[in-house]
């Protein structure tokens, strides 16, 4: 109990960290019309699987004889299909509920992996200072000077089927090949490693700031060793952000999968992606514009949703920088 | 060619017109009006106007406008001299002796000699160039002595005089005047390439009814007249190419007048076209000669059994596929496409019979079916078209094909590698009109290598290679019908690929553009393009 941050009256963090736990995050108005979303569109992708089941919604993958014209172009609205059909007769509406498996799968996935390299980086660079802080941070800008899109266009582009065998090539060591594929772990992995250099240098700051701090000193001379003070004494004081920091990056990785997904480098088909949605509907956006705007308007209603979140959830932490 | 060569640009060098299109007013007795300026548009920058290393579908037809060589086509598929005066092939076959005009001059003003051509032939086939055309200059005697660097000309390449061209070759082979057709067998101006070297792409001279005036990269390419061309061909003043459209922006350009022609529209583009009054007749569909087909790799399991290749054969719906391509091609029951003035009306043919591949697949041992991965092409839309529709046609008899989707790069490093794909979504455009571009190129089995191998099912069949092998050295037109015929017949029993469409290549062309009627070859001619005043 007197480990911990909450115990040292005077310290600024303090406050926030009271105010951060608990259900009175859902008292800010942003935050529970952004969370309303997100439950919205976790609990569609979650139940999408018994609807099928039901026979209330349609199979995402099962291309419908009927669900293409005598030409080969996709319906409009109505008639069995509630938003239509795409290029391939497959119902639209089935296809944006399951993408939102995809979506929030692969964005929450990345979110957390680029959280726990940003924290891991952030807190080793801010806490122990000197050559390291430099390295890792030079390290850190290096990988911030490059878009994130292209960052990950090209590993995406290294997922191309081959065999990877990680070992000389006279060891013969097989249970360590893999394959270099694409599909959803490739995906979060990828845009997970390429979305944490935009959380470090603010890690890094809070860092810097709370180890000189009097409680931090005071552990210190009691003995508490670093991990300990990292984990009892830094760590809680640094939630509030990090909370902050990943419901926007959440937003940034939804999108980021979205964008990938659009190139044709995504999750592959048959599965629904959001992306994938827009790119293959957009040479009949004229005849069938909802093929395009059904996904369009999911990823606009999943982006906006974390990013009210995570304005939210500023606001609740730190107030001095309310509007 | 490899069907990729469409998708980076637009496709082209395919074949046949043949549905007819429903331009309006487009009637022979036209005089073709001389002047103004082509207006032409690109997705992407044009890969090269050089003669030795364009091979793109879209890059063909204008370095048609600027070189041009000693054969050509009529309306049809017949060959026919274009800058030689005649040509003769000797009764053996193997000698080709060509007399040039002496009206060819090349765009600075040097008249075209025998010379020219033995320059170029050697330019690709020399190592340095990276000719995507070497391969098929190998026929000539001494070419790949001359490859390997044993000799410093090639034996079979002759200019016994400035207006006489020799061409000898290793044994008779009867598509090698095809080969002097393709835009590889252009002359080029050896003072001026040796002048270039690797820069000659931007200076190109050629002997065509054009030349280059100015080519910004990715941003413009423009043609103006070859002053000495002779004739008659060659009706607009100049070309001028826009780099960097996408498809619907080339489409709106084409309704506002801007563009002369959209020239690989997508199924979707078309429709619209096809279903607007006013647009309808702006459309024009050629039949491509290419075949679209899933391969299946005859060394790998299960595809290693004849059974379960029958079986995917029948549980493809290609009705179903051809309407998931707008509806725009025929359905594909034999691996040489119909545009190719051939038939072979007794081939074995694979309906659509489920219930039959659910049958072959239980006598294969597979029951429950099985699991399969399916390569495709990520960066064509249509093969991605096709392969999402193959796989739930698999679907419904229990197999489960997993797609993979990768880039030209690594697809084709993939496919053409032994033993790496046990199956995929892959098509073939001809080079020339001849069954031989599809069944000797693709399945015989003498051709057969680690990798590279254009045989992706790595179908090794001793009976139809035979016959292939008797074709190639055949020059009698009827004995190699039938040859082909019996080698087409092997390939469907033993089904190493399963047929899916033969596309259309779909052009918009806008009301003022005439001489548009598509070519069983070229699919379409700039040069014999007119505009209204």
């Amino acid at each position: 109990m007197a480990d911990t941050v909450i115990d040292h009256p005077g310290v600024d963090f303090a406050p926030a960290g009271r105010q951060g736990t608990g259900p009175a995050v859902f008292r800010h108005r942003l935050v529970r019309v952004g969370a309303a979303i997100v439950i919205f569109l976790a609990l569609l992708a979650l139940v999408a699987p018994e609807l099928t089941r039901l026979h209330i919604l349609k199979e995402p993958i099962q291309q419908d004889q009927k669900g293409l014209d005598a030409d080969g172009m996709p319906l409009p609205a109505g008639g069995g299909y509630l938003l239509g059909t795409d290029n391939l007769g497959r119902d639209v509406l089935s296809r944006v509920i399951y993408g939102a498996r995809v979506s929030l799968t692969i964005g929450t996935a990345a979110m957390l992996l680029a959280v726990f390299l940003g924290l891991a980086v952030g807190l080793t660079a801010g806490f122990y200072g000197g050559k390291l802080d430099l390295g890792l941070m030079r390290f850190t800008e290096i990988n911030l000077s490059i878009p994130a899109i292209l960052l990950a266009i090209a590993f995406a582009g290294l997922m191309d089927g081959r065999q990877i065998h990680p070992y000389p090539a006279a060891w013969h060591w097989h249970f360590l090949d893999f394959q270099l594929q694409r599909g959803m772990v490739s995906l979060f992995l990828i845009i997970g490693f390429v979305c944490w250099p935009g959380m470090v240098r603010v890690i890094r700051a809070q860092v810097l700031a709370l180890k000189e701090r009097d409680f931090v000193q005071a552990a210190r001379a009691l003995g508490a060793s670093d991990a300990r003070i990292i984990w009892r004494h830094i760590l809680p004081n640094i939630l509030p952000t990090v909370i902050v920091l990943a419901a926007v990056n959440t937003a940034n990785t939804i999108l980021l999968e979205a964008g990938l997904s659009y190139l044709g480098i995504g999750v592959p088909p048959p599965a629904p992606t959001w992306g994938g949605m827009i790119a293959d509907g957009q040479p009949y956006f004229v005849s069938a514009p909802l093929i395009v705007i059904a996904p369009g308007v999911a990823i606009v209603l999943a982006v906006l949703a974390f990013n009210l979140i995570g304005r939210g959830l500023q606001e609740t932490f730190d107030p001095h920088q309310t509007r | 060619m490899k069907p990729w060569l469409t998708f980076f640009a637009a496709g082209l060098l395919l074949g046949t017109v043949l549905t007819p299109t429903s331009r309006g007013g487009e009637t022979a007795s036209m005089i073709p009006r001389r002047g103004g300026v082509l207006h032409l548009a690109s997705p992407s920058d044009i890969r090269s106007l050089d003669p030795a290393i364009a091979f793109d579908s879209f890059s063909i037809p204008l370095v048609r406008l600027l070189f041009r060589g000693l054969l050509g086509y009529d309306d049809a598929t017949g060959l026919v001299v274009d800058q030689a005066k005649d040509w003769n092939i000797s009764a053996d076959g193997r000698t080709y002796t060509f007399h040039l005009r002496p009206d060819i001059r090349f765009a600075h003003g040097r008249v075209v000699e025998a010379a020219d051509y033995v320059f170029a032939f050697e330019r690709i086939l020399s190592p340095q160039t990276g000719s995507p055309g070497q391969t098929y200059f190998l026929d000539i005697l001494g070419a790949q002595e001359f490859v390997d660097g044993k000799a410093p000309h090639v034996t079979g390449l002759r200019a016994p005089d400035k207006s006489t061209l020799v061409i000898e070759l290793k044994e008779p082979t009867f598509t090698f005047r095809y080969v002097l057709a393709m835009v590889f067998a252009s002359p080029v101006p050896r003072e001026v390439v040796q002048q270039y070297g690797t820069d000659f792409q931007y200076h190109l001279i050629g002997s065509g009814p054009y030349q280059l005036a100015e080519w910004r990269r990715g941003i413009s390419c423009r043609l103006q007249r070859n002053p000495y061309y002779p004739g008659p061909d060659g009706f607009v003043d100049g070309v001028e190419i826009m780099i960097g459209c996408d498809d619907t922006v080339m489409t709106m350009m084409l309704e506002r007048g801007e563009l002369d022609q959209v020239p690989m529209a997508s199924p979707a583009q078309a429709t619209q076209f096809k279903r607007d009054p006013r647009l309808r007749s702006w459309l024009t569909r050629v039949d491509s000669p290419e075949t679209d087909y899933l391969f299946m790799n005859t060394e790998m399991k299960p595809f290693d059994d004849v059974r379960v290749r029958r079986a995917v054969n029948y549980a493809i719906d290609r009705g179903r596929l051809l309407k998931l391509a707008g509806g725009f091609g025929t359905e594909a029951y034999g691996v040489v496409p119909p545009s190719i003035p051939w038939s072979n009306p007794g081939r074995p043919r694979y309906e659509f019979d489920p219930e039959k591949a659910r049958t072959l697949l239980r006598e294969a041992g597979y029951p429950d079916g099985f699991k399969t991965e399916m390569w495709c092409l990520a960066d064509a839309p249509i093969y991605m078209r096709l392969a999402e529709g193959v796989q739930q046609d698999l679907r419904q008899v229990g197999i489960q094909a997993e797609l993979r989707p990768a880039n030209f790069t690594a697809f084709d490093a993939k496919v053409t590698t032994r033993h790496q794909a046990p199956c995929g979504i892959w098509g073939w455009f001809q080079d020339y009109p001849d069954p031989s571009d599809f069944l000797d190129v693709l399945l015989n089995g003498e051709r057969i290598t680690d990798t590279e191998c254009n045989n992706e099912s790595f179908y090794n069949s001793p009976e139809v290679d035979r016959f292939l092998d008797a074709a190639a050295r055949s020059l009698d037109p009827d004995d190699r019908t039938r040859m082909f015929r019996q080698a087409e017949n092997l390939v469907m029993q033993d089904a190493p690929w399963a047929l899916l469409i033969h596309e259309q290549t779909l052009a918009l062309y806008h009301p003022r553009v005439h001489g548009t009627d598509p070519h069983p070859v070229w699919l379409w001619r700039y040069e014999r393009m007119w505009l209204d005043p």
